[in-house]
């Protein structure tokens, strides 16, 4: 790894002016889980490292009512997988975390580094994005909110100028009586990323099917929402068939990209079968099945 | 009079001593390469080659030599100006040259050397350096490697190797990307087949996938004031290194002194030269010492496992006897031979299978050269690859021929008292209770029950490797305290050769194994030894441990019979004392020692040689692995519920280490059964780290993991000892090939098996089949 000058601010505002100082020349680290692989292996080779770790408050997680839940850039996957509030509140969130790479890296890597880096096979972007999560950042001129879904833009590309700073994700609270369940299918190892991760947030009214949020992540740049498949279902009670029909549907609208993790054909196929597995999940969540 | 001989209880052999590295090896004290450092030391950085297959127009590293900091640039220009060096070497094929001349041959193909006083300095240079290339049409793949008109990669007539006397029929294909062809004919194939009931063709393939040793290949090199050249280096075979630099440096071997530290791991791709040359040329040059340590990058574009073709087809009578085979293997050796010609013998000579065949036509075609990285040994040498082919092949023919599996391959396979395809009398094989206690173990012929959804099935596979040859030597020196030091070659790189060898000695010498230590290679003073892989340090440098032993042991005893006042014949040694057997008579060894140098102070010496035999006679080892799956038809998911590896080892001289080595054989087969494969693109490698390349991680091991160990003595080996290192990793990949099909009735013809090629295959079978029967036809 080349030579770099690690800087450690004390406050948001300090750390922007050093971005803009240095920009082009310079990366924001948080934990450091991806970013030291890329610069190890020459993807970049910034002069200078921005760390967040002298920050104070960065790493809080508590329950806004109006918010949800509030958690701080800095925190690790392994905080949110063990922390009481968010159990409370999203276990479906910690159930997710739960499940990124191995333990070492859940202690390592954070939430905020993970929607910057972008990762398009990332396990936490489909399922927050399924849960209307926004994205507070703060640069030169100010603060502000970006739902995830205008947040994540391409492979590794985000909507962050280059003087913001990610400083925390809100997380809606789920209307009364939802459910909310996450997939992921690996190929390759079980500490891997997955070749798909599925996500689901079913709003229930009556037993009936208000709403849907159906999300699949890995198959391409962005997570992609099935928005056929959740038409489908909304205002109609879900049955089996009626989850076959929306798997069919959201097998048939996302658009895969072939990589390292599958062919096009194989991540189309995937979606569907881990779109109906989620489904299920979430529908067998409301009866108790 | 020894241990051994006498049939005595023995006392340390057939105990699971604890590792004798272990404690320090936790602690973080051992030392490794990455701990050894000179003053004044240079830091070395090499540029690789950008193109597959190209002229090198121009080098040119003025601009380099000119950054702070930086003491010696080399190119293969400037080592062919110098003229000292011959910059040619290879253990098989002079084809390599230390850094590029004229051509380059596969992207990775190193181009220049940099030391510098820091790797900022030498990163700094390695930017300015300027290579100009005219590219070439490359080629990838080989069978596209022997296609009429294919690209050739070395132009000019080749130079054998000369260091083996096994390589001296090394014979390029004057004119093709060929650089050897095996072939072996026993019978007349074609008649065989014409009497076959049914005759079977498959075409099999495997990838390159990497060894991945932790530790990447590093060296420290320096140039002594009167000229000789030291190297520490983290080798498999220093000796044969030693000769090679001594090529390369054109002088004689005892010029150049290679010691060798705790190896983190090698499974082969620490074997032959690897960092060395180019490490000892900057050191050389810089007249300073220079540490070359190689990024994981560029381990995986230093060596690899010989990407394979295998064409098999069978023929067999209708009670399932084998009468015919015939079979090519195609092996992509890369952009130099090294040693895949050997390579390419072994997968010859055991890749017909371990059974009786009247008929076999052997064409181990061909080491193929392509534009990628040199292909060596791997553990297994050839037999991971053919035995993916010819055990699944066996399970074609049993469900062809609906004959049971097991059965099949018993009414088939080599037993005691058979001859192998050079007239070779096999006997201590045990490769029937190999398959009938993995068989066993797997409980053959019960159905699996399987999860609603899900599909279960079993499968099996067996293997038998010749053992490698060469010599092993050994001092044993027992000093006045009574303590033994062990002087070997063989190289402790985590498969616990310490603690065996020692164990070895301290049952001969009567010692308790605490008093018995090993000294770890340095070629001016621990004597020959070919090289620590082939599964051989167990039982050759056992053997020569022995032998040492004992003449030490014999040594004692003689002086002891003139203190004691007894005949030499009177006397065992046992837990460190000299006794008359019978009686209380006893001197410790130490005081033996002592009483004859009459005083503070003396040795006592003791030397062992043993040599494996090249043609006739030799060991073999066995193995079985039996495998059930779980394969959930809508993913193509391939889940191990149970994996039983079964080993003749022949002696346990550790059982606990051969557990592990076993344990360890099945887990790395598991990852090139189902994960590893390094990915092209042009010639340009896409997964150089574990990002993308992917080894099993403890999540994705078995729920059950079984070791069977079996003993069937082999009477050359120390106390009936055989190898183990290697034995578990072949059969692995069929195992669960075969199982796959008793699971959905489709077989997969390439590695590695994933989820996506299963679903794929299911698709074109029109899905899966009826439900496995666990094995039972």
């Amino acid at each position: 790894m080349r030579r770099f000058e690690l800087l450690m601010p004390t406050s948001l505002d300090e750390a922007s002016r050093l971005l803009r100082e240095r920009e082009g020349d310079v990366k924001l680290i948080a934990g450091g889980a991806s970013l030291l692989i890329l610069m190890k292996s020459g993807v970049y080779q910034p002069s200078c490292l921005v760390s967040l770790q002298r920050i104070p408050g960065l790493a809080d997680v508590h329950f806004d009512p109006g918010e949800g839940l509030r958690i701080g850039a800095l925190t690790t996957h392994r905080v949110i997988e063990r922390s009481p509030v968010v159990r409370e509140r999203l276990p479906v969130l910690s159930e997710m975390a739960r499940m990124v790479a191995n333990v070492r890296i859940r202690n390592t890597g954070t939430i905020g580094g993970n929607l910057c880096q972008a990762d398009s096979h990332a396990d936490p972007p489909p399922l927050l994005l399924a849960l209307g999560a926004r994205v507070r950042a703060k640069g030169g001129k100010g603060t502000r909110t970006i739902p995830l879904e205008e947040f994540l833009l391409d492979y590794y590309q985000t909507a962050l100028q280059p003087d913001e700073v990610v400083t925390e994700v809100a997380v809606p609270p789920l209307p009364a009586g939802s459910t909310a369940a996450y997939l992921r299918h690996t190929v390759r190892s079980a500490e891997d990323f997955p070749c798909i991760g599925a996500a689901a947030v079913v709003e229930w009214q009556d037993g009936i099917c208000r709403q849907v949020r159906l999300v699949l992540g890995g198959v391409a740049a962005v997570p992609q929402r099935a928005r056929q498949a959740e038409a489908l279902a909304r205002g109609r009670s879900l049955t089996e068939p009626l989850i076959g029909q929306m798997a069919e549907a959201a097998a048939e609208e996302v658009e895969p990209i072939s990589d390292f993790y599958g062919s096009a054909w194989y991540k189309k196929r995937m979606a569907g079968v881990f779109a109906r597995r989620v489904l299920l999940v979430a529908w067998a969540q409301r009866t108790g099945r | 009079m020894s241990g051994e001989g006498m049939g005595m209880a023995l006392e340390i052999v057939g105990q699971s001593v604890p590792r004798s590295d272990g404690q320090e090896k936790v602690a973080g004290q051992a030392r490794y390469m990455d701990a050894i450092d000179l003053p004044g030391m240079l830091v070395g950085r090499v540029l690789r080659s950008t193109v597959p297959h190209g002229r090198l127009r121009r080098v040119d590293a003025e601009k380099a030599r000119r950054v702070p900091g930086v003491v010696t640039v080399v190119t293969g220009e400037s080592l062919r100006r110098d003229g000292r060096l011959n910059p040619y070497y290879g253990p098989a094929l002079l084809d390599q040259p230390v850094l590029a001349i004229d051509k380059v041959l596969y992207v990775g193909d190193p181009v220049a050397a940099v030391a510098a006083v820091d790797e900022e300095s030498a990163l700094e240079a390695l930017d300015l350096i300027e290579v100009e290339y005219e590219e070439l049409p490359a080629v990838f793949e080989p069978l596209d490697a022997i296609a009429p008109g294919a690209p050739l990669l070395h132009e000019g007539e080749l130079k054998p190797g000369g260091l083996f006397v096994d390589l001296t029929d090394v014979h390029p294909v004057p004119g093709t990307n060929i650089c050897n062809h095996y072939v072996m004919k026993k019978g007349d194939g074609e008649a065989g087949f014409r009497h076959a009931d049914i005759v079977i063709e498959q075409t099999f393939s495997i990838p390159e996938t990497q060894h991945y040793p932790l530790e990447p290949h590093s060296v420290l090199a320096w140039v002594d004031p009167s000229g000789r050249i030291a190297l520490y280096a983290n080798t498999q075979q220093p000796f044969i290194v030693r000769a090679q630099l001594a090529d390369i440096f054109q002088v004689p071997p005892s010029h150049i002194r290679i010691m060798v530290p705790y190896l983190g791991g090698a499974y082969g791709a620490k074997c032959y030269p690897k960092a060395e040359p180019i490490a000892t040329v900057l050191a050389w040059f810089a007249r300073r010492p220079v540490k070359l340590t190689f990024t994981r990058e560029e381990v995986f574009l230093t060596i690899t496992k010989h990407a394979t073709v295998v064409k098999m087809k069978s023929g067999a009578m209708r009670d399932g006897t084998l009468v015919a085979r015939k079979v090519e293997c195609y092996l992509g050796t890369g952009a130099y031979a090294e040693i895949g010609p050997r390579v390419s013998k072994k997968m010859g000579t055991n890749g017909a299978g371990p059974y009786r065949i009247p008929h076999v036509q052997m064409d181990a075609y061909c080491i193929i050269y392509t534009n990628k990285p040199p292909a060596g040994a791997f553990r297994g040498y050839g037999l991971p690859q053919v035995t993916w082919a010819f055990e699944q092949q066996m399970d074609t023919l049993a469900r062809e021929l609906r004959i049971d599996p097991v059965e099949i391959r018993l009414k088939n396979l080599f037993v005691d008292g058979d001859t192998f395809w050079y007239g070779e009398r096999l006997n201590a094989l045990g490769l029937r209770e190999c398959l009938l206690k993995a068989a066993a173990a797997i409980r053959w012929g019960e159905p699996s029950q399987a999860l609603p959804g899900k599909r279960r099935g079993k499968g099996l596979a067996i293997m038998l490797k010749t053992l490698t040859h060469g010599a092993s030597i050994a001092f044993v020196k027992v000093d006045d305290d009574g303590t033994a030091k062990v002087l070997t070659s063989t190289v402790e790189m985590g498969q616990g050769s310490d603690t065996v060898l020692a164990q070895i000695a301290a049952e001969e010498l009567g010692l308790p194994v605490e008093r018995v230590s090993m000294a770890h290679p340095d070629t001016d003073f621990t004597p020959f030894d070919d090289k620590t892989s082939g599964s051989r340090s167990t039982v050759a440098m056992g053997k020569a441990v022995l032998l040492a032993a004992r003449e030490a042991r014999e040594r004692l005893l003689e002086l002891a019979a003139e203190q004691l006042e007894a005949s030499v014949h009177d006397l065992e040694v046992r837990r460190g004392q000299v006794r008359v057997r019978g009686t209380d008579r006893a001197l410790d060894v130490a005081q033996v020692v002592r009483a004859h140098f009459r005083s503070k102070g003396g040795t006592i010496m003791g030397r062992g040689e043993f040599h494996t035999k090249l043609a006739r006679e030799e060991f073999w080892f066995a193995a079985a692995g039996a495998a059930e799956v779980e394969v959930d038809p809508e993913t193509g998911e391939v889940r191990v519920l149970k994996y039983v590896g079964a080993c003749d080892v022949g002696k346990a001289i550790n059982p606990h280490l051969c557990q592990q080595q076993v344990l360890g054989g099945a887990v790395m087969g598991l990852g090139q059964t189902f994960s590893e494969e390094m990915v092209y693109d042009h010639g340009q490698l896409l997964n150089p780290s574990l990002i993308n390349y992917k080894l099993p991680a403890f999540r994705d091991l078995p729920a059950q993991l079984e070791v069977i160990l079996l003993e069937t003595p082999y009477s050359e080996g120390p106390f009936g000892a055989k190898g183990v290192g290697e034995s578990a990793v072949p059969p692995v990949a069929a195992a669960i090939g075969n199982a796959l099909v008793d699971a959905i009735g489709v077989r997969l013809y390439e590695l590695p098996i994933t989820a996506e090629k299963v679903l794929k295959a299911l698709e074109e079978a029109g899905g899966a089949g009826p439900v496995g029967a666990g094995g039972a036809r």
